[in-house]
């Protein structure tokens, strides 16, 4: 089971130079990741108001299982699903 | 609407006549050997004639007529040969239903420009079957099922009665109410009134006929009338009614996999309430991405075409499942259906036990720590791009209190000025 962020939690994030997070702070805790799972984007909205997102699915090396965003127009991460 | 009914008389009997000729015109007693233990399942006329009836013990068959010829029941043969006459009826009509192991109702609603009118169409029937079967064959056409069925009761052997829009009624008139589906006490009970004939029947009113036979009385009573309102259900129809949605990628949250299931088991109920149906089995099948099926299922206690009540079972079976993997396709299907009964509408709330105490909880909850504690989710677009767009979460409307409060400006103003207030608006 997963709990959905509604709104998405922002979060700190270093990210590598292809784009992924190498870690992210939330809560004042920080997350090295360990694993990259799935990455994915979504562009929507060009017309109205534009959405453009990098998905990624981590796991931390604290375990921690979760969905964080890279919102590419407004370069911040958020924090959208976390995993049981 | 247009009905066919077709049939063979003496069904069994006839598969083995195809078989043996010989039979034709002897008396034939279908069911076993006289020295076997066993009922009478088919008999032909001429053993008929000499007391022989269907039901009745072999050995008490035998004593009757002992010159019959006694065979063995085949029923896998009977089935086989009903198969092959439901296969000879099928490009006449996508709606064919089966009525027992002899007969099938037919919607042939709008097919004059293919077969012509309704004699010619009842010509086809017969040819058709006979060629493929070899089958004596015997149909009715009239405008429900009912009238149909008499009338290829009462036909001839190879050929199709056609009844004419409104004269259902005057031919069903001075046929024997014996015809009619009831129960022997309601028969019995006719015959002590001295009603004998459905004509007898439809003159009398529609109260004093509910008034002595109570609900089947009255259906009896349409029934003499010439109405039925009964629909053909196809074999298509009759089997378990199931849908299956497959997802994009697979899901492990309940709380999507019990709002697709709910959203499948709408749309069979949908299909169910046009049929009149009820169901009395539902079971949600789930795929797993390794690729294994999981199945569970829910008996009624009493058959229901409720949405609400089909919404609950299948909910709780989809959070029954453990969920090792995720799920990647999922299936509701509603079994054990049945012709509903028509019921009385309840004046008052008909939310379950169950959904009233959330009610409750909700609303002390809400009442003690504010609205806030709680929201409703809705489902928008399942396979929204982004999560958040699947559904919505939305503040749920504030709970009716069970003590009415006052208004402040109520509680200020004595009784006396309150009245007045009113009085001056």
């Amino acid at each position: 089971m997963s709990r959905l962020y509604q709104p998405a939690q922002s979060i700190e994030s270093t990210s590598g130079d292809r784009g992924q997070p190498l870690s992210f702070q939330w809560r004042g805790e920080v997350h090295r990741i360990l694993h990259l799972g799935n990455r994915w984007r979504v562009h929507l909205d060009w017309w109205r108001v534009e959405i453009w997102r990098e998905y990624f699915q981590v796991e931390a090396h604290t375990g921690f299982t979760c969905v964080i965003y890279h919102d590419l127009l407004t370069d911040e991460w958020y924090l959208e699903r976390v995993y049981d | 609407m247009k009905v066919a009914y077709v049939f063979v008389p003496h069904f069994a009997l006839a598969v083995e006549e195809r078989e043996d000729p010989s039979l034709k015109r002897k008396a034939v007693v279908i069911g076993g050997l006289p020295h076997e233990k066993g009922n009478v399942y088919e008999v032909s006329p001429e053993a008929s004639e000499q007391g022989v009836k269907v039901g009745m013990s072999l050995r008490q068959a035998e004593e009757i007529c002992p010159e019959a010829i006694f065979l063995p029941t085949r029923e896998e043969k009977y089935r086989a040969a009903f198969e092959e006459m439901l296969k000879a009826l099928e490009p006449f009509s996508p709606f064919i239903e089966p009525h027992g192991l002899d007969g099938a109702y037919l919607e042939v609603s709008g097919l004059q420009r293919l077969y012509g009118p309704e004699k010619r169409l009842g010509r086809s029937i017969v040819e058709a079957v006979k060629e493929a079967t070899h089958l004596p064959i015997r149909g009715g056409i009239a405008r429900n099922k009912f009238t149909a069925r008499i009338a290829a009761l009462e036909g001839t052997d190879e050929k199709v009665q056609v009844i004419a829009p409104g004269k259902e009624r005057g031919f069903l008139k001075e046929l024997p109410v014996t015809l009619l589906p009831t129960s022997d006490e309601m028969r019995g009970r006719l015959h002590l009134l001295g009603i004998r004939t459905m004509g007898q029947l439809a003159s009398l009113p529609k109260s004093a006929v509910l008034a002595q036979f109570g609900l089947e009385g009255r259906w009896a009573n349409q029934l003499a009338r010439g109405q039925d309102r009964s629909k053909v259900i196809g074999r298509r129809e009759q089997g378990p009614q199931e849908l299956g949605f497959r997802f994009e990628d697979p899901v492990e949250e309940m709380q999507v996999l019990q709002m697709t299931a709910k959203q499948l088991s709408v749309e069979l109920l949908t299909r169910l309430h046009y049929y009149g149906r009820v169901c009395g089995k539902v079971s949600v099948t789930l795929e797993y991405d390794t690729g294994q099926e999981e199945e569970k299922q829910i008996a009624l206690s009493e058959p229901s075409a409720e949405e609400l009540k089909i919404g609950l079972a299948v909910e709780r079976l989809v959070a029954s499942f453990d969920y090792g993997d995720r799920v990647s396709a999922l299936k509701v299907s509603l079994d054990q259906l049945t012709q509903g009964k028509g019921h009385q509408l309840s004046l008052f709330s008909t939310r379950t036990l169950r959904q009233r105490r959330i009610d409750n909880a909700v609303a002390n909850i809400t009442g003690k720590y504010g609205s806030h504690c709680f929201l409703q989710a809705q489902l928008l677009d399942l396979h929204a791009a982004l999560p958040e767009r699947r559904f919505a979460l939305l503040r749920p409307e504030a709970p009716t209190t069970r003590f009415p409060v006052k208004r402040d400006h109520e509680q200020a103003l004595p009784t006396s000025t309150k009245y007045r207030v009113h009085e001056w608006r």
